[in-house]
C-alpha cells in the first residue's frame, strides 16, 4: 500500500476460530491503495473500531494479505463483491 | 483543494483549474470504465475485477462470480462517477464548493481510489519509488504528477472519516 503517515500504534488482533465456518475473506497488499482508505474501507464494510481497523491494513500492509472476515461462503462470497466495489483487491477461499 | 467535514458528510473546495482537470479525468474514467470500455486481459480490468476465489476451486466458481458480479460492480462505478463528475460541472457557480452527505462522500472516496486504481496501474506504480525519480522530458512525467496530485487529493478527504 502507499504510506502518507506513519501508522498507529500496533493493537492485539482478535482471533475467532470457528471451526463450522470453513470459508475466508482475504484482502491482498497492492502498491496503489492507500493505508488510510483501506483502513477507513474495513470501518465502513465490517463496522470494525478503528484500531481493528488499522491492524488489519497493517497485517495487509507488512504481511501482504490478512484475513478479514470468517463465515459461510455465501457471506463471505457478499464480502468479496463489497470490498471489490470499494477497489480493494479481496478474494475468498477456503480455510484450510 | 480543500476538505472539510461537514456532519457526516464533507464540503469539498477546487480551485478552477483543479475542478477542470478532475472533471475531465473522470469524463474519461467514465467511458474507460463502462460497458466495453476495458477488455478481458486489460490489466485495469483484472485490478477493478479480480478472481473472487483464490486457492484451488472449479473454474465454474470463478466464472460464475463474476457473471453474478461484475456486471453490477461496473454499472455502479460509472454512475458514480458521473455523479461526482456532474458535482465537479454544478460547483462552477459555488466558487469551485461540492456539499456531500455521508452517502456522497462515500460515493466520492471511491471515485478517487477508481481514478487512482486505473492510472496507477496503467503507469504500472509499484511499492519501489524509483519512478518518481523521472526526468520532466519523459512522455509520462504529466501523468505521473496527475497520480501523485490525486493521491493528496484521496488522503485529504479520506481523513476526515479517520479523526
Amino acid at each position: 500500500m502507499a504510506a502518507t503517515t506513519t501508522p498507529e500504534a500496533e493493537v492485539v488482533p482478535e482471533v475467532h476460530v470457528e471451526p463450522d465456518r470453513p470459508w475466508i475473506t482475504i484482502v491482498w497488499n497492492d502498491p496503489i491503495n492507500l493505508m488510510s482508505y483501506v483502513t477507513h474501507v474495513f470501518m465502513t464494510v465490517f463496522g470494525y473500531p478503528k484500531e481493528k481497523a488499522t491492524k488489519l491494513m497493517m497485517d495487509v500492509h507488512t504481511l501482504g494479505r490478512a484475513v478479514v472476515s470468517t463465515g459461510p461462503r455465501e457471506r463471505m462470497e457478499l464480502d468479496v463483491e463489497r470490498l471489490q466495489g470499494y477497489g480493494l483487491w479481496a478474494t475468498l477461499q477456503r480455510d484450510d | 483543494m480543500k476538505a472539510k467535514g461537514r456532519g457526516d458528510g464533507a464540503r469539498l473546495t477546487f480551485t478552477e483549474v483543479e475542478r477542470e482537470t478532475l472533471a475531465s479525468l473522470l469524463d474519461d474514467l467514465g467511458v474507460a470504465l463502462g460497458a466495453g470500455g476495458l477488455a478481458a486481459g486489460d490489466p485495469v480490468y483484472d485490478r477493478l475485477y479480480p478472481d473472487g476465489y483464490s486457492g484451488p476451486v472449479e473454474e465454474s466458481m470463478q466464472t460464475e462470480f463474476r457473471e453474478l458480479t461484475e456486471p453490477s460492480l461496473r454499472d455502479e462505478r460509472v454512475a458514480r462517477i458521473n455523479a461526482c463528475r456532474d458535482e465537479l460541472v454544478d460547483a462552477a457557480d459555488t466558487a469551485g464548493r461540492v456539499e456531500v452527505d455521508a452517502a456522497g462522500y462515500d460515493r466520492w472516496l471511491r471515485v478517487l481510489n477508481d481514478l487512482r486504481l486505473t492510472l496507477g496501474t496503467r503507469l504500472d506504480i509499484s511499492e519501489d519509488d524509483a519512478q518518481w525519480h523521472i526526468t520532466p522530458d519523459d512522455p509520462r512525467s504529466t501523468a505521473y504528477l496527475l497520480y501523485g496530485w490525486l493521491t493528496e487529493v484521496q488522503d485529504t478527504v479520506v481523513r476526515i472519516a479517520l479523526r
